[in-house]
């Protein structure tokens, strides 16, 4: 997870290939080519970066590697390039979740501003994701009656109303209540509330 | 040589017998019934290149048939009404002759227009893939140099060399103006929009085997038709579902035709399979040497083949939602062409 943003490259053709990697490079971002979908496939393992995919390639098809990788819930975000993009093959790969679709022969700057969108995005979806799974974690911990009471405080009740709930007492709940701020590290109802909408499903 | 003869100068060989029957029956008295031969000179002049050589020589006989009426005055033993009733039904024979003979030519006419257009549509189809190919292997070179080119522009940026970029900039502009040039011909040759009718598939398999007759009968074929009593209709390109149906039938035939032994059949059958309509052309040929590439550009078994025919035929039935499938049986290859029933059809 700690390792660098790479941008992966999938052309069957050695030249676009190599091209390819030498223009990733000029972003200083390490690059990787394959020079086909299972070659990728066998070898990526959700590290973070981004990936540049033919369309037309023998073997499986790069709109066929998009729909493999959808399938396996891999988010890894993808600029699709093409010799010749009929309309039809680029609603398909807009469907599959392909950021843009780039005509061959293309310009530098087309490409490297997609890549770069392509990489912050993953950022983006990583860190997000990071947050959730580090929201679960501290949700995790606390105890079935922590959790009503957290339940309570995220629709907006007071300690007073809480207690009548519940059936405790204010100083009960008012105890409940800190321990649990401090079990998520939490030092505001704010940050708990943001906390809470960061958990996953 | 008698057939080469006919079939070369068939006006001449006609007039002569005009001429010749003219003559018999001018030797021959009212009542007999020579005036029928006509009708092969009838026959003969039908198969003239001009299409007016045929009636033309029709009308001649059937003035002949009348002025022997003046010229011969001897009737022999038989009454007038009888000559009358005798020279009427030879000029009904003549008549019936042209006529048919005329339909029969229109009918012969129009299948080979069809062949011919089959022909030309497979020509241009084969001008577009090869254009395609064209465009896709010269494309990605091109893309290469551009890119490139760019980076190389891009490292060159640092060095302060204006001409340097400015060169690199130049082959970054003509690559992607050879990369358009291509792109442009392949848009020209290919056609742009297929039409879109509603197609009966045993119609078309009934026209191309029709068509595809005189080489059955030359290579010694059976071609057996095996069609579904109702089949639903399809959705597509009438020509260039037919174009399939003709390359499968073609090279069927020649797969037959290039074994000396076993049986020489060609089996075709229509069925309804789910929601699609699918014709089966079974052959007892030489069989399939390579059954998963026979789809692939290029990729041919017969010496003067160019590996195209099944591959544009794979194109055409994916672009119609359908699919082409090989395999190979016992003693023999199967093609099978699957197209989706026209959706009205289904409700």
């Amino acid at each position: 997870m700690s390792a660098e943003p790479t941008i992966f490259v999938v052309d069957d053709d050695a030249a676009v290939g190599r091209a390819l990697a030498s223009a990733g490079k000029l972003i200083g971002h390490p690059v990787q080519s394959f020079a086909s979908a299972a070659e990728f496939l066998s070898s990526y393992n959700d590290e973070p970066g981004c990936l540049v995919l033919d369309i037309r390639m023998p073997g499986m098809t790069g709109l066929e590697l998009q729909r493999l990788l959808l399938d396996r819930g891999v988010t890894i975000p993808v600029v699709m390039i093409s010799g010749h993009a009929d309309v039809r093959i680029a609603v398909e790969a807009m469907t599959l979740g392909a950021l843009t679709l780039l005509e061959k022969p293309f310009r530098l700057d087309e490409l490297l501003a997609h890549v770069r969108k392509a990489l912050e995005k993953d950022r983006l979806a990583r860190e997000e994701r990071e947050k959730t799974a580090n929201a679960d974690a501290r949700l995790a911990a606390l105890t079935a009656k922590e959790r009503e009471v957290l339940e309570l405080i995220a629709a907006g009740k007071t300690n007073r109303e809480m207690a009548d709930t519940l059936g405790l007492s204010v100083r009960a709940v008012e105890d409940r209540r800190a321990r649990l701020m401090k079990k998520v590290n939490a030092n505001s109802v704010a940050e708990l509330v943001r906390l809470l909408s960061a958990r996953g499903g | 040589m008698i057939r080469r003869f006919i079939a070369s100068h068939p006006a001449v060989l006609a007039l002569g017998l005009v001429a010749l029957v003219f003559g018999v029956d001018l030797s021959l008295p009212l009542g007999v019934a020579a005036a029928v031969p006509y009708t092969f000179a009838v026959l003969i002049a039908l198969s003239a290149k001009p299409g007016w050589v045929g009636p033309a020589v029709a009308a001649l006989c059937m003035v002949l048939t009348i002025a022997k009426l003046e010229i011969v005055p001897e009737r022999g033993t038989t009454e007038m009404w009888k000559v009358i009733v005798n020279r009427c039904l030879a000029l009904f024979a003549i008549g019936m002759t042209t006529l048919l003979g005329l339909l029969r030519r229109r009918a012969e006419m129009k299948v080979r227009q069809h062949e011919a257009d089959l022909v030309r549509m497979g020509r241009l189809a084969v001008a577009g893939e090869l254009a395609g190919i064209l465009a896709h292997e010269l494309n990605q070179p091109l893309a290469a140099v551009c890119l490139q080119a760019d980076v190389a522009a891009h490292l060159a940026s640092d060095v302060e060399k204006p001409e340097l970029t400015a060169a690199l900039g130049e082959v970054v502009d003509q690559s992607r103006r050879a990369a358009e040039i291509v792109r442009s011909i392949r848009r020209t040759v290919r056609r742009a929009k297929p039409e879109r009718e509603s197609v009966d598939l045993n119609e078309a398999t009934r026209v191309v085997v029709r068509l595809l007759d005189w080489k059955a009968r030359r290579t010694g074929v059976a071609v057996q038709l095996r069609l579904a009593d109702s089949l639903p209709a399809t959705h597509g390109d009438r020509i260039q579902i037919e174009q399939v149906l003709f390359n499968l039938l073609q090279n069927a035939l020649e797969a037959v035709g290039a074994r000396d032994d076993g049986p020489r059949l060609v089996q075709i059958e229509s069925a309804t399979e789910g929601d699609m309509v699918c014709v089966r052309v079974r052959d007892t040929g030489i069989g399939l040497a390579e059954p998963a590439r026979v789809f692939e550009q290029f990729y041919t078994t017969k010496p003067e083949g160019m590996g195209l025919g099944l591959a544009i035929s794979h194109s055409i039935a994916e672009a119609h939602g359908g699919q082409l499938t090989a395999k190979a049986i016992v003693d023999g290859a199967e093609f099978a062409f699957a197209l989706p029933v026209l959706r009205e059809e289904l409700r």
